[in-house]
């Protein structure tokens, strides 16, 4: 019992509302995988283990043996669809892509094709914070450049005051800014 | 078992190469596949193929009471199976439409078209006659199997030798083969079946069509007709309207075919007549053995090498070296 | 080589990790039995007899070429080539929603791998692997079909097979084999389709590496309306 309440302790454990998520279907998989080896290797201690007690016979020959009526694994097939001279190119690179994967090359870490690319993951998962504290890190100067460049590739996605009053200066027609005077109130 | 269904790229495949007038066999719109057709040891047995397409006809007699409406005329029955071997959407004792369209259309050539002197079957007016059965017996299908079936059961006919018998007042004699010649049915004429597939609503024919190709065609018409240009059956499946131009270019078709076939058949019967009287033994269907006992492996690297059984082709088939399906091993 | 037939026992010098037993053996106590008639291979550890066949029995993981034959409730009902239909759900296509159902018509094939064999039910097939994607799955377009044993199947697909890089050296083409004895194929024309077809049918009976160079010479330079 402490063995397995410390072992939880340790493993960082995924929560399986993010697991079901579509980007997450390898790691899943992997996960499963594992879990499966470590069962499987807990209940084959199991099993040595009450033999042992019970000292019965040697294990059997058939203890061994595994079936496998599936052709493909039995004859280490190819993949069934394949181009020839470039008819479909996407064929052809599924044919790289198994014939990787039959010599073992292709290890389940490496995951070429990725759904969401690296750049978009870092946004979403806690980007803005990092932003935020490497703007921190920036001089005034460098964070008003910064924000000049944003409004120039942004189009003037982002309002502001500034560029509201451009805005109407331009549709005046005048170029420059009008000048700003400050006004005395009058009386009457 | 159902039949594989047809899919749309194999209808669209094949229906744009037969318009453009190729075929998946390499043939021409108006090339018959080769006919095989070979006899067996015993009297009255024949298989027939025309390319994939195989039927075994065996006739056999014996004597029965005649019916009272035709007491001086011999009957001839004939029996269909479509056997799962074959196709497996067939099944064993059930004909189902396709069975029961190729045992009317045989009885229809066989037995209506009077190719067979019935009269010479009586023994005894109203008491014994001969009833001959034909047992056509469907072993592949690949298109046109009315005329495969066909040709199988005359071939089967005219190989055939009934006892020979002598009347006594009170009793009939039949003899073994050993004390008096076996008599031959009296045949008048060969009727021989000819499929042709109608495309783009009969403006187009093609001949012999494979079983995949009949399943693209708008419709097929067959012919029987003899080599003496008489038209012996007509038969259309589909309500396809056709002119009478077409129809008569289709009979043409046939004719010509008949008159190929029917020479064949007397051959490979004149050959095997030579050889009984020669006492030769007769082969029979062991020259059907497959000549290719053995073929590949699964790759190049784990060849096996096998002995090939080459079997010597008998001179009766009219291109020899024919395509035998054949047992693979590997 | 060795041929073994039904009820046959199976004596061969087997490494001690010889231990995957396939296709065709059973192991009766200490015996291994042949249940099917075949030519008895090995290899590392496996031991198998190859069986020839023109029946599809569907054997869970292999790739099949299926013919969509109707839609009923969420499944689509599938031809291919064993006694019993099989299904797939909508669901099971890359890119498919509930909402987003895949368009597949009557009499379109598609490229699909057997993923529950459970006896006395319909197998069910998936166009997806286990990431949901399709990796070369899914409906095949255009192109033509044609079946040929299962065995000259697995020979096609074989990684020391010459066949296929064979053609591939005078065609330009695209194939797509399906351990259900269904070949698909698809050419630049009807006449390389025509010719790719009769070599490849062709091809189940050669032997010899220079018969099988001159069959596909022969099959390239022979014309089809001829």
């Amino acid at each position: 019992m402490t063995s397995t309440s410390s072992e939880r302790v340790v493993v960082k454990e995924l929560s399986s509302s993010l697991l079901d998520m579509k980007f997450m279907l390898s790691r899943k998989k992997k996960i499963e995988a594992k879990k499966a080896k470590s069962r499987d290797a807990q209940l084959e201690e199991k099993i040595r283990e009450s033999e042992a007690s019970s000292s019965s016979i040697a294990v059997t020959a058939e203890a061994k043996l595994e079936y496998c009526n599936d052709y493909s694994k039995l004859e280490n097939l190819l993949f069934g669809r394949m181009s020839f001279n470039g008819f479909n190119k996407d064929v052809e690179l599924l044919m790289e892509y198994y014939e990787k994967l039959r010599n073992g090359e292709l290890t389940d870490d490496e995951d070429e094709g990725m759904d969401v690319n690296d750049q978009e993951m870092a946004q979403t998962m806690g980007g803005g914070k990092l932003a935020a504290l490497s703007k921190k890190a920036q001089t005034k100067r460098e964070r008003a450049q910064q924000q000049e460049q944003n409004q120039e590739s942004s189009g003037g996605r982002r309002f502001n005051f500034k560029d509201i009053r451009k805005r109407y200066s331009e549709q005046n027609g005048e170029g420059e800014e009008p000048e700003r005077k400050f006004m005395r109130p009058n009386d009457d | 078992m159902r039949l594989q269904p047809l899919t749309i790229c194999e209808k669209a495949v094949i229906t744009e190469a037969l318009k453009s007038g190729k075929r998946f066999d390499f043939r021409h719109l108006e090339e018959f596949r080769e006919v095989r057709l070979i006899v067996g040891a015993e009297v009255g047995t024949a298989i027939c193929s025309i390319g994939n397409t195989k039927v075994m006809a065996a006739v056999s007699a014996h004597i029965a009471e005649p019916s009272p409406m035709r007491p001086h005329k011999g009957v001839i029955n004939i029996d269909v199976d479509l056997s799962p071997m074959a196709n497996y959407a067939n099944e064993h004792d059930r004909l189902g439409s396709k069975g029961m369209e190729l045992i009317r259309l045989l009885e229809l050539i066989i037995r209506d078209s009077r190719c067979i002197d019935v009269e010479s079957l009586c023994i005894r007016a109203g008491k014994e006659i001969w009833k001959i059965r034909v047992d056509v017996r469907v072993l592949d299908e690949d298109g046109s199997l009315l005329d495969c079936a066909c040709l199988a059961a005359i071939t089967a006919l005219q190989h055939f030798r009934r006892p020979n018998v002598t009347l006594e007042p009170h009793h009939t004699l039949i003899y073994s083969e050993y004390e008096k010649a076996p008599v031959p049915l009296s045949i008048y004429h060969m009727p021989i079946c000819t499929t042709i597939g109608l495309l783009d609503k009969g403006q187009m024919v093609v001949i012999d069509p494979t079983d995949k190709e009949a399943a693209c065609l708008d419709g097929s018409i067959v012919v029987a007709c003899n080599k003496r240009k008489e038209v012996c059956a007509l038969h259309q499946s589909t309500n396809l309207v056709l002119s009478t131009k077409q129809i008569e270019r289709c009979v043409k078709l046939a004719m010509s075919r008949a008159e190929a076939l029917t020479v064949v058949v007397s051959d490979v019967i004149k050959q095997d007549q030579k050889e009984r009287s020669a006492y030769k033994r007769p082969e029979g269907f062991a020259i059907t053995v497959p000549e290719l006992i053995l073929t590949a492996g699964t790759a190049a690297a784990r060849q096996l090498h096998p002995d090939v059984k080459e079997e010597p082709m008998e001179e009766e088939t009219r291109q020899p070296r024919a395509y035998q399906p054949s047992v693979i091993l590997n | 080589m060795t041929i073994y037939l039904p009820g046959d026992v199976v004596n061969e010098p087997s490494s001690s990790d010889s231990s995957i037993i396939g296709y065709g053996i059973n192991v009766r106590g200490e015996t291994k039995v042949a249940s099917q008639p075949g030519v008895y291979r090995s290899d590392e550890g496996k031991m198998w007899l190859n069986v020839h066949s023109k029946r599809y029995i569907p054997q869970e993981g292999d790739r099949v070429i299926a013919i969509v034959t109707s839609k009923t409730g969420d499944f689509f009902r599938l031809d291919i080539g064993t006694a019993e239909y099989a299904m797939v759900n909508f669901t099971n296509f890359e890119g498919a929603t509930k909402r987003n159902r895949p368009n597949l018509k009557t009499g379109d094939i598609i490229y699909a791998s057997v993923f529950d064999t459970t006896p006395r039910t319909e197998a069910e097939l998936t166009c997806v692997d286990d990431e949901k994607r399709a990796r070369g799955m899914g409906q095949l377009n255009g192109g033509f079909m044609f079946n040929v044993s299962l065995n000259h199947c697995r020979r096609l697909i074989h990684p020391e097979c010459k066949i296929l890089q064979t053609i591939g050296k005078f065609f330009k083409f695209e194939i797509t084999v399906g351990m259900n004895g269904r070949i698909w194929m698809n050419a630049a024309g009807v006449d390389d389709i025509i010719k790719i077809h009769d070599v490849i049918v062709k091809s189940e009976f050669v032997k010899e590496d220079d018969e099988l160079i001159n069959l596909v010479q022969n099959g390239y330079t022979r014309s089809v309306s001829d």
